[in-house]
């Protein structure tokens, strides 16, 4: 048994390995259509990235770059790329698209739901799905938010709160919408027992018990207490070096933005046609409400499995806000690996939500494409599918959460992160109940 | 790198433009050039193609140095429903991509009603052809998201034609051409200040009109409709599915 496990080990490392040398192909790939084609294989971004780099090196702001909307973190990671090699931004972030893959298969093993065999299957969607690894390669960034999220679940599982608030924080840091898992790893900090009072009880002793309940106990603090000092010291310290212009493009930009142009979002079009209107506050409200509620509902029903919620809640996010684009479906997918393997789901059922999922991207793709590149008028058919495309994700988010639901077992770690007795009885009770059932 | 250069040679050209504007003396040209633009590609991203052709005769040099190729200097003003990507040019240029200078930042996300127009200088080389001196540049321009319209589905954006300048090393300090006389950047690395002359020329159209589509206002009360019913009622079919038809949460309250 341990000789067989070894022998996966092994293999997992060469799996890991060639996941890497398969992404170290494209770069080179890359470098040569640099050099050739007109049509760049290399990321937009990297570009902007590299400039701000350059912007570091001097040091001056990376802001001088237009269009740079991210931390000087990045910035001054990227100096390599300007006193060594351009393609050292790429390997940094190849490193961390292989690290995502590494990680994912590390929480995985340490839930008892999942055979180790599992774990590297899960892992292997992360790391030779062709979508992450043409990415990473192209010099997007994306896969250090994927590292951190899921090293952040790591630390999360084993229980190293003070970490974890440190890795949340910095993640929020580099790309804001991490803060719509606040509310999942609040609760799960908590004792595991907001939701099933929450839905007996509504007399006046349980709304204090309630009260009780919310507020902080000790690993909440120490969550709070560490992601908010880690936070303030970054924005303090490149506030005072930056001033308001990292506020604006790392922070405001991101809340604020208003971009009217074609994307996937179904509110594109309205907020298209309301440009210049008076009504646009009530109209932003509206759009807001259901994102709100769905990440409400999904926290408190689902943050005894954090990776779930934390998917549950990005998918949420990503298909109700109101700039969607290709990149976003990264933030998801990414998760996707770590929930696969308690997903109860036919192959074939996954296979129809895959195929809808491409066709739905397809279907907006092609009227987006006549506008943009034929300069046909096609706004209300990019409305329409950006309708279907969202239908199609209200159908997944269904088939995924049917999908857990014969999951009888709730309790996501075999070494929850809170010592509390009930929670770990209630593991223990639903794994007797699991072995009566089999 | 090339448009975000330092800001106190964008300042001396700032006042080279000054000069420009307070030196000039309008004098009869002797070179009438012929241009001729079209514009390339449908949709928002677009070529804009511009053809100078000097007859050969009109451009006359020393016997002594022979026929020098001649530069000429483009000042374009963009109408605000369009905008060049200053970086975009910068890594065009590697591949021999027009030589462009930008002396004001692009915002590249912005929308024809939030913009202005956008001035830029294209420099380029004359060549022999045919018995005429010739350019051809070709830019990448891109064009902004129009105000939605009741009733229309495309909006005109007109393309205003450019203001052209030469530059001979032969010619230059002869005084032969008595033209309007700026003194600007030689190229677009902005480094060194020359004298160029501005020139007529005939234009083979009018100017250039690009159609862009635009959103229909009378789609307004419907698609706001929509959107926030289909919105709505997916948010509440699926936070119904989960708090009261998830198996899991009867079974669990059950034990």
């Amino acid at each position: 048994m341990v000789e067989k496990e070894t022998a996966e080990m092994v293999k997992f490392w060469l799996l890991l390995f060639g996941s890497f040398l398969l992404r170290l192909l494209l770069i080179f790939y890359g470098e040569w259509q640099d050099s050739v084609m007109q049509v760049k294989y290399t990321d937009v971004d990297y570009f902007v990235f590299q400039d701000a780099a350059n912007f570091s090196v001097q040091g001056k702001s990376p802001y001088l770059r237009a269009t740079y909307r991210y931390t000087p973190l990045l910035a001054w990671m990227l100096q390599p790329n300007i006193l060594w090699n351009s393609v050292f931004g790429k390997l940094l972030f190849i490193s961390f698209d292989v690290l995502t893959g590494f990680l994912i298969f590390c929480l995985l093993r340490n839930t008892n739901t999942v055979s180790q065999r599992q774990c590297i299957v899960a892992s292997c969607l992360w790391l030779f799905n062709p979508l992450p690894m043409t990415v990473s390669s192209r010099g997007n960034a994306e896969s250090i938010m994927t590292a951190l999220i899921i090293f952040c679940l790591l630390m999360l599982q084993k229980g190293r709160v003070l970490l974890a608030g440190c890795i949340y924080s910095l993640s929020i840091h580099f790309k804001i919408y991490p803060v719509v898992y606040a509310l999942p790893i609040y609760f799960y900090l908590g004792d595991g027992t907001l939701i099933t009072k929450f839905i007996r009880t509504s007399d006046t002793a349980y709304r204090t018990n309630l009260m009780r309940k919310i507020l902080p106990n000790k690993n909440q603090t120490v969550f709070i207490l560490s992601a908010g000092f880690t936070l303030a010291v970054f924005t303090g310290y490149y506030y005072y070096r930056y001033g308001w212009d990292f506020l604006y493009h790392t922070y405001l930009y991101h809340i604020v933005r208003k971009d009217i142009r074609h994307n996937f979002s179904i509110y594109f079009y309205m907020l298209y046609l309301t440009t210049g209107l008076n009504n646009s506050v009530i109209l932003g409200l509206l759009c807001f409400l259901p994102q709100f509620l769905l990440l409400v509902v999904f926290s408190f029903k689902f943050y005894r499995d954090p990776p779930l919620a934390f998917f549950l809640n990005t998918f949420a996010f990503v298909m109700l806000n109101k700039v969607c684009t290709s990149q976003y479906f990264l933030w998801y997918l990414g998760l996707l690996p770590v929930i696969y393997p308690n997903l109860h789901i036919s192959f074939r059922k996954a296979v129809v939500v895959l195929v809808l999922w491409f066709v739905g991207q397809g279907i907006w793709l092609f009227p987006a494409y006549l506008l943009e590149f034929d300069g046909q008028n096609t706004f209300l058919f990019i409305w329409l599918a950006g309708i279907v495309f969202f239908l199609i994700n209200i159908y997944i988010l269904l088939t995924v959460i049917a999908a857990v639901s014969h999951t009888s077992h709730p309790c996501w770690s075999h070494t929850p992160a809170h010592n509390d007795q009930l929670s770990t009885s209630l593991c223990q009770k639903k794994s007797l109940k699991k072995i009566k059932m089999t | 790198m090339f448009p975000t250069g330092s800001r106190i040679s964008r300042c001396m050209l700032c006042v080279g433009l000054t000069i420009y504007s307070l030196i000039a003396v309008v004098v009869s040209s002797n070179i009438v050039a012929t241009v001729s633009r079209t514009i390339d590609k449908n949709g928002f991203h677009r070529n804009l193609r511009t053809e100078i052709s000097i007859p050969r005769e009109s451009i006359h040099f020393k016997p002594s140095t022979g026929d020098i190729a001649c530069a000429v200097l483009l000042e374009e003003t963009l109408p605000s429903g369009a905008f060049v990507d200053p970086y975009q040019l910068e890594s065009l240029r590697a591949f021999g991509g027009p030589d462009v200078l930008c002396l004001h930042d692009v915002d590249t996300e912005k929308p024809e009603f939030l913009s202005q127009p956008l001035t830029i200088f294209i420099f380029s080389h004359l060549h022999l052809h045919e018995g005429h001196w010739t350019s051809n540049v070709t830019i990448p321009i891109h064009m902004r998201y129009q105000r939605p319209f009741q009733r229309q589905d495309y909006v005109t954006v007109t393309f205003l034609n450019p203001a052209l300048f030469l530059r001979c090393p032969d010619t230059a300090d002869t005084g032969e051409y008595d033209n309007i006389e700026i003194v600007f950047a030689c190229d677009s690395m902005n480094q060194a200040v020359c004298t160029w002359f501005r020139i007529d020329y005939t234009s083979t159209k009018g100017n250039l009109d690009v159609q862009v589509p635009v959103g229909r206002l009378e789609h307004l009360p419907f698609v706001i409709g929509a959107t926030i019913i289909i919105t709505l009622l997916g948010c509440i079919m699926l936070i119904y599915m989960v708090i009261y038809h998830l198996p899991s949460q009867k079974k669990s309250k059950d034990s």
